[in-house]
């Protein structure tokens, strides 16, 4: 239902396969990334997820190996179907108050110090798919707000909102996380990408992005407990909406830590 | 001619302007695909009560205020009334109106529908009057009574209607009772 | 209080009609924002956030933003959707005052529209209420008896029983709904954008149409019409440079309550009397109170409050504390209310003669400001100081208010 009435619902050859494997096969074409590196991040997150007490019973798989991955069945190609996430039923609330409410309210509070959004055009032809000029348009916005110079060395936790694993990846490019191409040398240092799982920790599609801003503020206040990254005191959380992430939001967090 | 249909109206007229036409292309909502839950919990207690023929209410702790039909959560406290409660079977016109249809004889015929206050309850539930009942006597604060089914078998309309029944008060009150 | 003044530059339109057959929805916006961008003479690219709002079920496009994204300057920029039903232009409107006030955005562009002719209204208005008339069935309340019942309220509302009881209260007669009716639509045919232009309807003209449901004549209820508006905000310092009269917004609120006669899942509506509407009283004292107006019949100058139906506008010109209780059809007779009267009402022709459910709660906000800035099409002869748009929905329980004057609000400051 969110596609253009007069030429896409009619044809109905896009929907969220499609477009997930497209944008994958530009990212993988254009970088030289090879499946069995996104296949990796898929199972850093699978296995995050599994010790996530407030993921999907169904999406925790602790025993889960590349191979599984790429042996899953294939939704659109390249895309498998262990690299997109499970559709879920969820619900996710916060409570947000000014600065001193909160002090009186709580001695850990999660400061939120930067947002950036940004829309990018709809039509996936005008758009390079292999990047996302509109995370890298919103995440400038909110380091600017929240004065961060070097996101790769001062972000601790990204919990990233991607509709597939490949999508996870381009957009922590495009948060600045890492070089563009890179995105699998975050599973050997830089900010911890996906602690939670991510997506593939279940998706609500309305309520994901709370979702990760309530996991990044769990990571913050040191309740993670199996998932905790330690001394996370910077996080940025995301959220977005149409395809191939064509609209998104990005937030800085700052907390304690511990 | 049904209800609903459209009756042809002499609309007084305005000024239009004419639109050229663009294309147009044909699209489909499946809203029967769709499968919604429903928490039956109060509905079914207040349906068998009807068929025994008990008026059941439902009162929330915290501001008394009694519901019937009963409800789930009440708005004003945030809290689920879990009181049950035994109505008495007389009750008021808390609000009407009619929609229209056409009669054998082309007149427009009034379909009354009432929105009735169950004595003691503080909601009102929307239902039918007796047959035959004038529109025009129809007023708010009119005190009704509940028909009940001949057979009862726990559905919603085991309260067939209400009745109108008489207003002591309409003698002191001549003047006011119009609509 | 907010650190910076919001102001609205400029209010555009499209023209609206019962079927506008020649533009699809994202045409429609485009017309819209390209009237309020050239009005406010500004470079699009200065915009920094666009907010969208349409009731999406009568279109059945689900985010029409993303896919209209071009034609509302959105490329490259923040966007953000606002959808409450029938009071979402007024939604609208004070997510777009709430953004420039937050200090991140400066220039905010707020968009309403609804394309009526492109969808199923009914269906559209079946959908807000299907998971629970589905249940229905099960229970023994079959279809047949539902449209039976829903007869009197399925084409207007809860607005018949809402007359009904204002009638009751305040000895209001036909006649007095039929001269709203002709105030509104001889105001309509003097403004460019509005849908039933009527420059010489009489109150027998409106009294000689049949029963749509008691008491509402079919000559008094609404159209239903497809257009879009978009209304430009800014921060006091642009405003002061781009515009001749910037318009300050000095008081927003929204206020929820109970619904009235329709509440779901099969209980019983927890509103009595559908005219009563303490949640309208309730948002106005907000409203005004952060407007620092204490005697609204006084300081405000113009007014245009939200009424498909004219029983409504009686009974919010009561409610909003412009005219005492049960005065308002004495009002009208007198005079008060028309375009040389004391306090002007709906000089655009209100909601009653132009209808596009996403647009009108944000065109009586937008038509209001134009009058301050002396650019409304229907100018009334007195200078405009003060002036308020309002807006409502759901089932008459959701209510918003936005108070707009020509001097920035410095008391909170």
């Amino acid at each position: 239902m969110e596609l253009d009435p007069t030429f896409d619902r009619t044809i109905s050859l896009l929907n969220s396969y499609t477009a997930g494997g497209m944008q994958m096969r530009a990212y993988m074409k254009k970088f030289n990334v090879s499946i069995e590196d996104i296949a990796k991040i898929a199972v850093n997150s699978i296995k995050n997820a599994a010790k996530n007490p407030s993921a999907l019973p169904e999406a925790q798989q602790s025993n889960i190996s590349v191979e599984d991955v790429l042996e899953s069945e294939i939704l659109s190609s390249p895309l498998r179907k262990l690299m997109y996430p499970m559709l879920c039923d969820g619900t996710a609330a916060i409570i947000l108050a000014p600065e001193k409410q909160s002090l009186k309210i709580t001695d850990n509070p999660v400061w939120i110090t930067g947002v950036g959004s940004c829309q990018d055009t709809y039509y996936l032809g005008e758009r390079d798919l292999s990047i996302s000029t509109s995370m890298e348009i919103a995440a400038k916005k909110a380091y600017k707000i929240a004065g961060i110079n070097d996101p790769k060395k001062e972000v601790d936790v990204a919990e990233i909102f991607g509709h597939t694993v490949c999508e996870d990846l381009i957009l922590a490019e495009a948060a600045g996380l890492c070089e563009q191409g890179n995105g699998t040398s975050l599973l050997d240092g830089g900010p911890a990408l996906n602690p939670s799982g991510g997506t593939m920790s279940g998706l609500t599609p309305c309520a994901c992005g709370l979702t990760r801003i309530i996991e990044a503020v769990k990571q913050l206040q040191g309740e993670a407990q199996d998932i905790q990254i330690s001394g996370a005191k910077k996080a940025i959380a995301t959220g977005q909406v149409g395809f191939c992430a064509q609209n998104n939001i990005l937030y800085v967090l700052e907390g304690g830590g511990n | 001619m049904e209800v609903g249909d459209k009756i042809k109206m002499p609309l007084p007229e305005y000024i239009k302007k004419e639109y050229k036409k663009t294309r147009t292309l044909r699209g489909m909502w499946y809203l029967t695909n769709y499968k919604y839950k429903f928490n039956m919990s109060r509905i079914k207690t207040y349906l068998k009560g009807l068929k025994q023929g008990h008026v059941l209410g439902i009162k929330c702790r915290s501001c008394n205020r009694v519901f019937f039909p009963p409800k789930t959560i009440c708005g004003k406290c945030l809290v689920k009334p879990d009181q049950w409660v035994m109505l008495p079977e007389t009750a008021t016109v808390a609000t009407a109106s009619a929609g229209y249809a056409e009669d054998d004889k082309n007149r427009e015929r009034p379909i009354p529908v009432i929105g009735v206050r169950q004595d003691g309850s503080d909601t009102v539930l929307m239902h039918n009057i007796s047959e035959g009942v004038d529109f025009d006597t129809v007023y708010i604060g009119m005190p009704l009574k509940i028909v009940w089914a001949e057979e009862r078998n726990g559905g919603w309309f085991d309260i067939d209607h209400y009745e109108p029944i008489e207003d002591p008060a309409n003698e002191l009150n001549k003047e006011e009772n119009k609509k | 209080m907010s650190k910076v003044q919001p102001a609205i530059i400029s209010c555009g339109f499209s023209e609206h009609a019962s079927k506008r057959s020649d533009v699809n929805m994202a045409e429609l916006v485009y017309e819209a924002v390209e009237n309020s961008i050239q009005l406010a003479n500004i470079d699009w690219k200065d915009i920094d956030l666009i907010i969208n709002g349409n009731m999406p079920a009568f279109e059945g496009a689900n985010m029409p933003e993303l896919w209209m994204g071009d034609h509302i300057a959105a490329k490259n920029k923040p966007v953000l959707r606002v959808t409450t039903g029938g009071t979402t232009g007024g939604s609208v409107t004070i997510a777009g005052y709430y953004a420039v006030a937050s200090g991140l955005y400066d220039t905010v562009l707020a968009i309403g529209f609804e394309q009526q002719s492109c969808g199923d209204t009914a269906l559209g208005l079946a959908s807000v209420a299907i998971g629970e008339i589905v249940i229905y069935p099960d229970v023994g309340y079959d279809y047949g008896k539902m449209a039976s019942n829903m007869s009197a309220g399925a084409a207007i509302g809860v607005a018949a029983y809402q007359a009904m009881n204002y009638m009751r209260r305040s000895k209001a007669t036909e006649e007095d709904l039929a001269r709203v009716v002709v105030q509104n639509r001889r105001n309509a045919a003097k403004t460019w954008w509005t849908h039933l232009k009527m420059p010489t309807i009489t109150i027998e003209d409106v009294l000689d149409t049949p029963y749509l449901s008691y008491p509402l004549r079919f000559g008094m209820v609404c159209p239903a019409s497809d257009g879009a508006c978009a209304i430009l905000f800014t921060t006091e310092e642009k405003a002061r440079q781009i515009a001749d009269i910037p318009v300050y917004v000095n008081g927003v609120a929204s206020v929820a309550n109970e619904p009235a006669i329709l509440a779901p899942n099969m209980e019983g509506a927890g509103q009595v009397d559908p005219c009563e509407q303490l949640g309208a009283m309730k948002s106005a004292e907000l409203a005004y109170g952060q407007a620092g107006i204490s005697f609204p019949e006084k300081e405000i100058d113009y007014v245009e409050v939200y009424s498909p139906f004219p029983n409504q506008e009686l009974m919010w010109v009561e409610r909003l504390g412009l005219f005492e209780e049960n005065m308002a059809p004495e009002a009208y007779k007198n005079g008060l209310t028309a375009w040389d009267g004391e306090l002007p009402v709906n000089c655009s022709g209100g909601v009653n003669s132009t209808n596009a459910i996403g647009a009108s709660a944000m065109e009586r906000p937008a038509e209001a400001a134009l009058q301050i800035m002396g650019k409304a099409s229907n100018q009334v002869p007195k200078t405009v100081h003060t002036a308020m748009g309002h807006g409502w929905g759901g089932s008459i329980n959701l209510i918003t208010h936005v108070v707009m004057s020509d001097e920035p609000q410095r008391k909170w400051r």
